[in-house]
């Protein structure tokens, strides 16, 4: 068995963090491929109403292939309609394929997921205390099942009874076991999936089947719970309009051109309005928004909705607990300072007894400090009884069997402790407050009774490189709010070194929501992390709340992502994928309707060449057919060239709105224009050459 | 007529505690307003290629004008009163060069080259608003305008004011074009005569009134079929515009931060320019492809 005292504590540093886990993706082309062609059943592709209508030309073409002069007037050989019916499939197919990978990739990962699940017997225990085996896929909200050593835990649950050491591997990816024991805000609750390495728990299934955290990740990934986010349904709701203008443009040209006896084939109207339609946004738009999630999912967070993701982007305070998010989660005793005449054993000795059952890293760090001081404890601790922390009291310590009581805690809670006691706190005490708050620590006053003995340092290292990621936030227009239990001093000073915008020291988890609320009722969106079930209302009161996966399960159940690694930094990064999703949606959208240009140039002079305008032809584009032909396959082609960067995300950089605009402008607004001009001419002379 | 428009894009401009915006969208407008008045004064200044031919000299195109306004005078009133609403001639817009043909119904189709008095404002909104939602993405937000979120209901009522204009011009262009003989009435068959069937249903649609002229259409089908683009053309974008500002009034303000897209910048304004001739003029190119530019490429 892992010796307790070696396990991780869940909310730690991570050292060796990899995503798990690993997407099988060598099959994945073959499968989107097959996709592709399956997608083309119309009750599928009327869900995306640009490649329906695309869907439909093409099918128009190929009867018309057969017969060129099936729909009356044609000026278009059956061999050409060919060609544009081809071209058309590939441009449906294209599209279909884009989203065909996107939930491939999701699938592969969902896959690997549930490989790790898999069927398992879970030991139920009845009413009579008798124990049965069931299938975990029968698992009900409030079961109460037996996990010993070795077994996979089938939902997830809060411990109830036992401590033991679980790889959670599968999950977080992180190696090292991680310690479960019921009553604790971080260590109580388990995830389905998740196995058992010592030890046994009684654990209470806090999931319905099907709802438990991995099967919600799934389902997510899988894109089966996919529905369009708000700015999806609005860019669709454009993209149709849009499309009916174009339908309307091309299905009034018919009389126009055969009164200017210049009649159009039906092949040629639908050249034209596929050309015009924004094919390429619409075919990629779903395939962006799969994409957005699978990063999310591959950051190893679990989003309840694309909603949620979608508002990272939107975030305007960021307020995050100082512990664990910008400081090294464990703060280390660093110096005893004896106040009062007391001498700096005097205080290890105190400090020692207060600190015997602190079984927190802080805890330790005192009693391993009090140690080199060669300090022993002056009591049995046996006979003795731990007094925990609370959030309420902000102290513990111990009261021995001949009622001493002895504390450590916030400066402020222990001169209150002394003074209900009936003793004085001394004058020195402030000295030494004011010196380790200064220095960016926290102070612990330790008292016996009602005489305080000295100030226990505490040191917070800041996290290395967060002062670099509050910068790039601050760029982005994010404000950065820092939550701590600190005073003021020791809070402004971290402050400052980390470089948050505004902080709230001697925070309650009232003042969190109350942070919140204030934040939006200015009318800003709020995301904040946490962990325990104090923090449940904040979280479900942000706009975005990331809970941990180590914090408990009314935490999780509030938040609406979770974070599998525990690990709060990653707010931040949420708030670039958040940002990225909407650039990429945008770029795309700009790209497509800006290519609208170089296709009117190639295809209208090619359709009324019978009308003079040879002028407009300003690509000097061959032929008449191959011109159309040239913006076809130009049309077709750009959406499998842009699939990796819907895929991939339009690269973020954390520069000011204006900037961000100048830049993806010049890219994708400008590269539209001028990108199908070459494009199209470039192809014009393959088609030439070749001679089709 | 030009005064209010004007001054109505600097009033919003003040109103959104904003002038640079106002001044910045008064600009492109005014580039707009220049650049077409170039077109129909070059086309004007430079003649009839086939009439010059005949009289041996290069003279403008002095048809269908009162000689006093010339034809720099009578280009630039054509220009501003398809542009307002105002609909007054100088001079017969059907004895325009194509050149001015051109540039009087790109006004009527755009409808922001000022405007009418209030309605040119509202559709410049419905263009920024746009412009908002396309580039707005770009920076990673969900776009805001005036600090409002632009979500669906504000892309569906101010993309209806887009479907608007083809429904009032090109569909009853289409039907009366199907009938030339018996409908259309038209003075001049080919492209001309094609131009002369958008424009009058482009002025009724753009609710300007003045005519193109040279149709034979005071008829039946003429009046019923412009009152229909007349009526929609007039309340349907107004009915989405009243809609869409009751919406955005009952939302909420969003704060402004430095990653909020600006909209008084410089670049904003092209990048709203460039939407503007995409959104709004792409949608007639076919026609005027069709009508002025294969007439002019035709005369000379």
């Amino acid at each position: 068995m892992t010796p307790i005292s070696t396990l991780r504590q869940p909310g730690g540093p991570r050292q060796q963090r990899r995503h798990t886990p690993k997407a099988d993706l060598s099959s994945l082309y073959q499968r989107a491929l097959k996709d592709a062609f399956g997608k083309l059943k119309p009750q599928v592709m009327v869900k995306n109403p640009v490649m329906f209508l695309v869907w439909m030309g093409t099918l128009i073409t190929a009867l018309l292939t057969l017969n060129p002069h099936m729909f009356g007037f044609s000026e278009t050989s059956a061999m050409f309609n060919g060609w544009v019916t081809v071209i058309l499939a590939f441009t449906v197919l294209f599209a279909n394929f884009a989203e065909a990978v996107a939930e491939g990739r999701g699938k592969a990962q969902a896959d690997a997921l549930r490989s790790t699940k898999g069927e398992t017997y879970a030991r139920r225990l009845l009413a009579d205390g008798l124990i049965e085996e069931v299938p975990s896929t029968r698992l009900q909200r409030g079961d109460r099942l037996r996990v010993v050593a070795g077994d996979l835990i089938p939902a997830d649950g809060e411990v109830l009874e036992g401590v033991a050491s679980v790889d959670e591997s599968a999950i977080t990816g992180e190696s090292a076991p991680v310690l479960k024991e019921p009553g604790s805000d971080v260590a109580s609750s388990v995830t389905g999936g998740t196995r058992v390495v010592s030890d046994e728990l009684l654990i209470r299934v806090t999931a319905d089947p099907g709802k438990g955290f991995i099967d919600r990740m799934i389902a997510l990934v899988e894109g089966a719970e996919r529905t369009k986010t708000p700015n999806e349904i609005a860019l669709t709701v454009l993209l149709a309009v849009l499309t009916l203008v174009f339908l309307l443009v091309v299905s009034t040209l018919p009389p126009i051109a055969h009164y200017l006896k210049n009649p159009v084939g039906i092949t040629l109207l639908i050249a034209l309005l596929v050309a015009l339609i924004p094919t390429t946004i619409g075919g990629l738009l779903s395939a962006i928004g799969i994409a957005g999630m699978d990063r999310v999912a591959q950051f190893n967070v679990v989003a309840t909705s694309g909603r949620a993701v979608e508002a990272c982007g939107d975030i305007n305070t960021l307020v995050l607990d100082k512990t664990g998010t910008i400081t090294l989660g464990n703060r280390l005793a660093e110096e005893f300072i004896p106040v009062n005449g007391h001498s700096v054993e005097e205080v290890a000795v105190v400090a020692l007894g207060a600190s015997v059952f602190d079984a927190t890293p802080e805890g330790k760090s005192i009693v391993r400090l009090a140690e080199k001081f060669g300090a022993t404890p002056a009591f049995d601790p046996q006979q003795s009884e731990g007094v925990e922390f609370s959030a309420r009291t902000r102290m513990s310590g111990t009261n021995l069997p001949d009622g001493t009581e002895i504390r450590k805690g916030a400066v402020e809670a222990i001169r209150g402790f002394v003074r209900s006691r009936g003793g004085q706190a001394p004058e020195s005490l402030n000295g030494a407050f004011e010196r380790v708050s200064k220095l960016g620590g926290t102070p612990l006053a330790v008292c016996q009774n009602q005489e305080i003995y000295g100030v226990i340092y505490l040191k917070d290292m800041i996290k290395p490189g967060i002062q670099e990621r509050f910068d790039q936030l601050r760029r982005m227009g994010v404000r950065t709010i820092m939550l701590t239990g600190d005073n003021r001093i020791t809070a402004s000073v971290i402050a400052r070194e980390a470089g948050v915008d505004d902080f709230i020291a001697e925070a309650t988890p009232e003042d969190k929501i109350q942070v919140i609320q204030q934040e939006q009722a200015a009318g800003k969106l709020v995301a904040m992390t946490g962990d325990g079930t104090n923090d449940a209302p904040a979280l479900a009161q942000a706009n975005v709340g990331l809970a941990m996966n180590s914090g408990t399960q009314a935490a999780k159940e509030a938040a609406n992502m979770v974070d599998l690694d525990s690990d709060p930094t990653k707010l931040i990064d949420l708030v670039t994928i958040g940002k990225q999703l909407l650039i990429t949606r945008g770029a795309l959208t700009t790209f497509s309707l800006a290519n609208d240009i170089a296709k009117y140039f190639a295809i209208i002079p090619a359709m009324f060449a019978g009308a003079g305008i040879s002028t407009l032809n300003v690509m000097g584009l061959s032929s008449p057919r191959s011109a159309v032909l040239s913006a076809l396959i130009y049309n077709a082609l750009i959406i499998p060239a842009l699939i990796p960067l819907a895929l991939r995300g339009v690269e973020f950089r954390p520069l000011s709105a204006n900037q961000l605009l100048q830049r993806n402008i010049l890219i994708y607004g400008l590269g539209g224009i001028a990108a199908p001009f070459v494009a199209i001419k470039v192809i014009d002379l393959g088609i030439a050459v070749l001679n089709v | 007529m030009m005064a209010i428009p004007a001054g109505l894009i600097l009033t919003y401009g003040y109103m959104a505690g904003n002038p640079k915006q106002g001044w910045l969208v008064f600009g492109m407008v005014l580039g707009f307003y220049v650049l077409l008045t170039a077109i129909a004064a070059g086309g004007e200044f430079q003649g009839n290629p086939l009439v010059n031919q005949i009289l041996g000299e290069a003279q403008p195109n002095l048809e269908g004008k009162e000689v006093r306004f010339g034809w720099a005078m009578t280009a630039l009133w054509a220009v501003s009163t398809t542009g307002t609403m105002c609909g007054a001639v100088n001079g017969m817009h059907d004895s325009l060069m194509p050149a001015g043909g051109f540039a009087t119904l790109s006004n009527l189709f755009l409808q922001v080259v000022w405007g009418g008095q209030g309605t040119g404002t509202a559709y410049l909104f419905v263009f920024l608003i746009l412009t908002v939602f396309l580039t707005g993405l770009m920076v990673g937000r969900t776009p805001e305008f005036l600090g409002r979120k632009i979500e669906k209901q504000e892309i569906v009522l101010s993309s209806i004011v887009l479907l608007v204009h083809p429904i009032a011009i090109l569909v009853p262009s289409a039907i009366t074009l199907a009938f030339p003989e018996s409908l259309a009435g038209i003075s001049n068959p080919g492209f001309h005569g094609l131009s002369q069937v958008v424009y009058e249903y482009a002025s009724a649609a753009a609710n300007n009134g003045s005519g193109f002229e040279g149709l034979a259409d005071n008829t039946l089908w003429w009046n019923l079929s412009t009152s229909f683009s007349l009526l929609l053309g007039r309340y349907g974008p107004i009915i989405a515009l009243v809609l869409l500002s009751d919406g955005m009034a009952k939302k909420q303000p969003v704060p402004e931060t430095i990653g909020t897209l600006r909209t008084d910048s410089l670049l904003f304004t092209g990048v709203t320019a460039g939407t503007i001739i995409i959104l709004g003029a792409l949608t007639f190119l076919p026609v005027l492809v069709l009508g002025p530019v294969a007439e002019a490429f035709n005369l000379g």
